[in-house]
């Protein structure tokens, strides 16, 4: 034994101590009847299914709105008239939380602030953001997702008193709600995701081992994707939807999903603004088989039709930086160009200043590989995260 | 559960995660019962965590280091270092050291779970203990005698 093994076995005391065996059991014979009353439906009424789940076009279907807050205030996001958003991020209050978060907890220096590109930085208070406590040990460090189109004029958020996800405009104030109810403790323990159209007007919720839908706010129509995917981007009016796999891009169409890549360590882009061509960064597995090096050891940028998924172009990406690790494709910044964000693996973006973290972005282009870099996102945090236009 | 909230470190997810593995385990359990079931449910939670990883990395969250200065002889201290410092690991990294060092498998016990090499295992363990080091210098005197363990095991 060793002193580590101590340690470890110390920090594992804190798991919960909840007994798993009698809930699992349960559910799995809720299953079976569940499978055995299926099965006889089944045969008495022969069904085909299609993977094409549409819910909600039929007359049910409306779009649904929600309230801004009614008089917000200092240092809130007003109710209209917020220019275009630069980026957003979260910093923990820039505090250290190695003692725990729970201290945290209700504190207006949690929640998301939106930085517009005239300067004005504004906290979103109805914008769920980082989940402070109750346990120290209980950390969850990333916050309820949000996400901004890449012209910055609309966002996405979860909006914990609506208990769905919303997507704002930032100049007229109107707010659209995806449909679906999605309850607080979901999205805080089973990582939702979602991805938000170009145009602002879908919306992609998914939440682990439950809800993966596609929204159509403008309408409240809902469009299942099929088990497994998930949406990464979403094109503006709704095309191409790129959808991943654990080690697969793919294209989501007519409730169908068309691969167009093998497993490997993949960065899904987002199509051009013609919305004819798809860029995604890849690497190969290591050779055995598992994921031990995520930095970019002979990456590809590579394209494909937005409307087939067929291979356009794939060069090696030069001049990467060492220890890069990408972290997602932004917008296309000309013909050729796309762009990505990252941080260097073990080093701090901003050097002598331990509170500080940040994120570098890059364009890649397309055709030679060539990757240089953009600008440096950082704030004075010990943790957190950064949302940029679009990506 | 502990291993499961070795892995992914957060308490409510370790229980997902774990809950997720048993349903898998309890509808297939006619064909895992004549295997190693333990070893099956070791392997899925491995799994389990390197795909949520991947779920999640488009978003993760960034912890910044230790502030220096702390009495590394402080238990607790060390503790929470540690815990930041294992939170940065990638998840084979991770998964690497709480199978060797808090399950105690031997180097090919944990290369038979991770459907890799025993040379890979070493190489990975190798790797995460010195990102470790890199990551919290301060757990220098902590992780010191792996290297004796470590080279032990690697004789066997």
């Amino acid at each position: 034994m060793t002193r580590l093994h101590d340690e470890l076995a110390r920090i594992a005391e804190h798991a919960p101590d909840v007994d798993l065996a009698d809930r699992v059991l349960r559910g799995a014979r809720r299953r079976r009847t569940r499978f055995a009353s299926a099965a006889m439906a089944l045969a008495v009424t022969v069904v085909v299914a299609i993977t094409l789940t549409v819910i909600g076009t039929g007359t049910d279907a409306a779009p649904m709105t929600g309230r801004p807050v009614a008089s917000p205030g200092p240092g809130e996001l007003p109710v209209k008239g917020v220019s275009p958003a630069a980026y957003a991020y979260y910093d923990w209050c820039g505090r250290e939380i190695t003692s725990g978060t729970a201290r945290l907890s209700g504190r207006d220096c949690l929640q998301w602030r939106l930085v517009t590109r005239s300067g004005e930085r504004y906290r979103v208070p109805e914008a769920k953001s980082a989940h402070a406590g109750p346990a120290d040990n209980a950390q969850t460090l990333v916050a309820a997702p949000l996400e901004i189109t890449p012209d910055g004029r609309k966002i996405a958020y979860y909006s914990e008193k609506d208990q769905r996800f919303a997507v704002r405009d930032l100049e007229s104030g109107s707010i659209l709600l995806a449909p679906p109810l999605v309850p607080a403790a979901d999205v805080r323990r089973n990582a939702a995701e979602i991805a938000l159209s170009a145009d602002g007007r879908y919306l992609a919720v998914s939440v682990q081992d439950g809800l993966n839908t596609l929204a159509d706010l403008e309408t409240g129509a809902l469009t299942d994707l099929p088990a497994g995917w998930k949406a990464q981007s979403i094109g503006a009016g709704g095309r191409p939807v790129v959808v991943a796999d654990t080690g697969r891009l793919g294209l989501f169409d007519d409730g169908e999903v068309e691969p167009f890549t093998g497993r490997a360590w993949h960065t899904p882009g987002v199509a051009d603004p013609d919305e004819t061509t798809i860029a995604y960064l890849t690497r190969p597995y290591p050779e055995n088989g598992g994921s031990t090096d995520p930095t970019v050891v002979d990456a590809q940028i590579a394209t494909v039709d937005a409307v087939t998924g067929e291979a356009l172009t794939s060069v090696q990406v030069r001049d990467v930086p060492e220890s890069f690790f990408p972290l997602g494709m932004g917008p296309w910044l000309n013909a050729t160009e796309v762009t990505v964000s990252g941080r260097k693996l073990d080093a701090r973006p901003v050097k002598g200043k331990d509170n500080v973290i940040g994120w570098d972005t890059f364009a890649v282009d397309v055709t030679t590989g060539r990757m240089r870099k953009l600008d440096t996102y950082s704030i004075e945090a010990w943790a957190g995260g950064i949302v940029l236009p679009g990506y | 559960m502990r291993t499961s909230y070795l892995l992914c470190g957060d308490a409510h997810q370790a229980e997902e995660m774990l809950q997720s593995v048993l349903v898998k385990v309890a509808g297939n359990w006619r064909g895992i019962a004549r295997d190693n079931p333990e070893a099956y449910v070791r392997r899925a939670l491995v799994n389990e965590h390197i795909s949520w990883w991947r779920r999640q990395r488009r978003s993760l969250a960034f912890t910044g280091p230790p502030r220096s200065g702390r009495d590394p002889g402080d238990e607790s201290v060390s503790r929470i270092v540690l815990w930041q410092a294992l939170a940065r690991l990638t998840p084979r990294q991770r998964a690497v050291l709480v199978l060797r060092f808090y399950e105690d498998l031997s180097v090919q016990e944990a290369a038979d779970l991770l459907g890799c090499s025993a040379g890979t295992v070493k190489s990975q363990t190798s790797h995460a203990l010195g990102r470790l080091r890199a990551l919290a210098p301060e757990l220098a005197d902590l992780l010191h005698d792996t290297d004796t363990d470590t080279a032990r095991q690697e004789a066997k």
